[in-house]
């Protein structure tokens, strides 16, 4: 599957559950390959509602059979749920996709992503109250989720409704905060005070919360991000420098330090960086596999197996290999504060400018 | 399974042989059954730690094989953990069938199934004292083989986090050791913590065998699994390993192996060792000492954490009573009962074994698992006991034994051999009691086969007890003809006390 080679991923999946009749995962996947040919429907990023063909409604069937064994063998599946859902959506049974949803969120209440996939087919229903308290609750639950197009989309629709939304998440955890400090919530305040420009206050959450838990690598990077934004590029440096130590793999910190060489004129310096930010962010494991992971034994899964293929990376921080390296072949512009050109990623990642 | 008689089953197998054969097969069998198996099973053990799934097969394949061949002339003798033991593997079965994801639950029951064959391998063939002290070795250096580039690792990852600015090493427990494979930090210190009492076992055995020389020699593969168990910087792991000594040298104590000075004296040394261990490693990777001391809020988060878990767990608990949800399912459960108000992520257990049992077997599982320590315990005390008079009056350490199979041992000598072997119990003893205690906060016994295997292993040896301090196992090879015409065989274990 992670060569993309679907019918001999197929064939291997077929004689897996040959050999294992009752392994509900071997039967997800099956349903996952075989929904790879569906259109990847998804109102807000493909330009609308398409109808299926007589050919792909098969497969669809198809797939929807797969993943109903699979909740028949293992009912707590909650990324089976959510790929049933959206088959179904697809083939236009909006009711029993609802359940599924519902049944996702049930089964996985703390996985943001269930959250962000309800509330988009919420939204694309009419029901924006429904949609907003789901997306309400994943920024709760993951605040990296401001870093995602699928937030930078939700901000363009209705006028302010994404920042709304997370002064309303940042209030309802500060009331948590308040009433129990928690570094872990700290931190998620802080990215969120980031992403609405008030770095200072993110400064303070964050500084309080890598003292407190410092083995934080997001934190680390955030609070870096914070001090490049206020200008101290030195404590930024030293932050980035701690997150890159905590987790390498990530490609955060080499972005801040490429957007620090930027700043200061150093370009050189800076495609290296980026260059080095584009190789570490093919490395960056698949969200929802890592979460698999730790709940069933067994192969070790390398891939996100959410339906649509897209949704997986609408939803997760920009740091997919293309847009990076899309980013890496933009001239920079002579003067720092031109933004010009730039490629979405980083209006993502730095919604306010360095000075 | 259960443990035949060994005089009875090698006079059958000379009568086989021809008269010229004898000598050379007797030498050769005897070989086999002082180390073959020992070698076969540390091999296994080997095997499973490295993921080697194909040599994993064969060896117990061919450990099964030779076992079946021998169980031929071996008269077979169930005791109440073997039963106990013979109904937990047959619970596993059908509690696939109220498993939430069978498929999860199979890896789980197929460990089970393996720690059942090697109990059983253990029960029938570690069959004399000297076995279980080679047995002891060798684990014990096996423990060192793992516990050692651990140690490095844990100073590599110190002195870099130092370098970054970084001055709180208990934050960062999880990271300065990444064991093997897919081996998670917390469970490989159980293993370790299941090493333990093997590495201690050794000394102790030879120090009442009066060779107090190779004794000191043995002491040293303690070290460094000890070491590694103290920069753990988990304090249950070090209280658990402070449990092990205290419950080691209580249990020498209790069973007159020595006096109570000499007892104190023991504990006394080797705490000054793990705090002198402590010290050490402070000076050398500053923050180890600080761990210790003190609570860090990455400790409290772990506490609330783990209060915050069970909590969920007794909600899962509540909806599945009775059989539970299934092998290796309490991760899954757990998802279910999860709220976007915590932000402890995702719950990979119940940090708690009887809960963990509770949740994923029910009470119908929990009760059959919580037996088998309390049979096996039960087994240990009775099999101390019933020689307690025997080993009254300590034997001179530096008293020269005679040498293997040259002659029958005498009263003083079988004496310290029941003694040393008594010492021996007691290490392994303390070490499975100090290993669940650890397991009331962390429910690890379960998540890889190794462990599961090792804890049967040791089970099976202290359940051995009874068998191997009887008179006829403490013999010498050359003698068990003679002693076979006499009362004490296999069968009248349950006479022992009188005889002793």
């Amino acid at each position: 599957m992670r060569r993309a080679d679907l019918p001999a991923a197929r064939i291997d999946i077929g004689e897996a559950i040959h050999l294992w009749d009752w392994n509900s995962r071997y039967y997800a996947w099956r349903g996952y390959v075989v929904a790879q040919t569906l259109p990847a429907h998804c109102s807000h990023t493909t330009s609308g509602r398409q109808s299926l063909t007589a050919k792909e409604m098969t497969v669809a069937q198809s797939a929807i059979r797969d993943y109903s064994r699979a909740l028949s063998l293992n009912h707590r599946a909650a990324v089976a749920h959510q790929n049933l859902a959206w088959l179904q959506h697809l083939t236009a049974d909006d009711q029993a996709a609802r359940e599924h949803w519902q049944a996702a969120i049930r089964d996985d209440p703390g996985d943001a992503v269930m959250h962000v996939s309800y509330a988009l087919f919420l939204e694309e229903s009419g029901g924006h109250a429904e949609a907003q308290n789901e997306v309400e609750t994943a920024l709760e639950l993951s605040p990296s989720l401001v870093d995602s197009t699928f937030l930078r989309d939700f901000r363009s629709r209705p006028a302010d409704q994404a920042d709304a939304l997370v002064r309303l998440s940042i209030s309802r955890m500060q009331t948590r905060n308040d009433r129990q400090a928690d570094p872990i919530l700290e931190a998620k305040l802080g990215k969120l005070y980031l992403f609405l420009g008030d770095a200072q206050h993110a400064v303070t959450l964050l500084r309080h919360a890598v003292e407190a838990l410092p083995d934080l690598p997001l934190a680390w990077l955030n609070l870096g991000n914070a001090y490049a934004i206020l200008g101290n590029t030195e404590a930024a440096t030293d932050c980035y420098r701690r997150s890159n130590l905590l987790d390498s793999l990530h490609p955060g910190p080499y972005f801040g330090m490429a957007r620090i060489n930027l700043v200061a004129g150093h370009e050189q310096g800076a495609a290296r960086y980026l260059h080095r930010a584009v190789l570490q962010a093919q490395l960056i494991p698949p969200i929802t596999a890592a979460h698999q992971n730790q709940l069933y034994i067994g192969p070790y899964q390398r891939i996100d197996d959410l339906l649509p293929p897209v949704l997986a990376q609408y939803i997760s921080p920009c740091w997919n290999a293309e847009t990076a390296l899309a980013l890496g072949e933009v001239p920079f512009p002579d003067e720092a504060g031109s933004r010009a050109g730039v490629g979405d990623c980083r209006q993502i990642h730095s919604p306010h400018s360095l000075p | 399974m259960g443990v035949g008689s060994p005089s009875r089953t090698r006079s059958r197998m000379h009568r086989r042989l021809p008269n010229g054969l004898n000598a050379a097969a007797a030498k050769w069998l005897r070989l086999w059954q002082e180390t073959g198996w020992v070698v076969l099973l540390s091999s296994y053990l080997a095997a499973i730690y490295l993921d080697l799934s194909w040599i994993e097969f064969l060896l117990i394949a061919l450990m099964l094989a030779a076992l079946g061949a021998g169980a031929r002339t071996s008269t077979a003798r169930m005791t109440a953990p073997d039963w106990n033991v013979l109904a937990i593997l047959l619970f596993e079965i059908p509690s696939l069938l109220f498993s939430i994801d069978r498929a999860n639950s199979v890896r789980t029951t197929e460990a089970v199934i393996q720690a059942f064959a090697v109990y059983c391998i253990a029960r029938a063939v570690l069959r004399s004292p000297q076995q279980l002290a080679i047995v002891a070795v060798v684990l014990a250096l096996g423990g060192c083989c793992i516990a050692l580039p651990g140690i490095r690792e844990f100073h590599r990852n110190a002195v870099a986090l130092a370098h970054a600015g970084f001055s709180d090493l208990v934050a960062f427990r999880s990271r300065l050791i990444l064991p093997h494979g897919r081996w998670v930090v917390g469970e490989w210190f159980t293993l370790l913590l299941l090493l333990l009492p093997f590495a201690a076992a050794a000394p102790l055995y030879l120090w009442r065998m009066g060779r107090t020389g190779l004794a000191l020699g043995a002491t040293i593969l303690a070290i460094p699994i000890s070491v590694a168990l103290v920069i753990s910087l988990s304090r249950a792991v070090l209280w658990s390993t402070v449990l092990f000594v205290l419950a080691t040298w209580g249990l020498i104590r209790l069973f007159a192996l020595t006096s109570t000075r000499a007892a104190a004296t023991g504990a006394g040394l080797w705490l000054l060792l793990l705090s002198l261990i402590v010290v050490c490693a402070s000076a050398v990777d500053p923050g180890v000492l600080e761990a210790y001391l003190g609570s860090h809020p990455s400790q409290t988060r772990s506490n609330e954490g783990r209060f915050a878990t069970w909590k969920r767990s007794a909600r899962v608990v509540t909806a599945h009573p009775v059989w539970g949800v299934g092998s290796s399912n309490s991760a899954l459960a757990l998802a279910g009962t999860a709220n976007e108000s915590e932000t402890t992520g995702t719950v990979r257990s119940t940090f708690s074994l009887p809960l963990q049992l509770l949740v994923e077997k029910g009470t119908a599982g929990l009760v059959l698992y919580a037996s088998l320590p309390i049979l096996v315990g039960y087994r240990f005390l009775r099999g101390m006991r019933t020689y307690r008079l025997a080993a009254r009056g300590p034997a001179v350490p530096g008293v020269p034994l005679p040498k293997s199979g040259s002659q029958p041992l005498g009263p003083r000598a079988r004496s310290d051999e029941r003694s040393a072997a008594k010492a021996l119990y007691c290490a392994l003893a303390a070490g499975a009691a100090a290993l669940l205690c650890r397991e009331l906060v962390y429910a690890s016994l379960f998540s890889h086969a190794l462990i599961l295997v090792l804890f049967a292993l040791l089970l099976a040896v202290i359940a051995s007890a009874p068998e191997i301090l009887n008179e006829d196992s403490l013999l010498r090879p050359g003698e068990h003809g003679a002693a076979s015409a006499g009362p004490m065989d296999g069968r009248s274990i349950r006479s022992g006390r009188c005889q002793a």
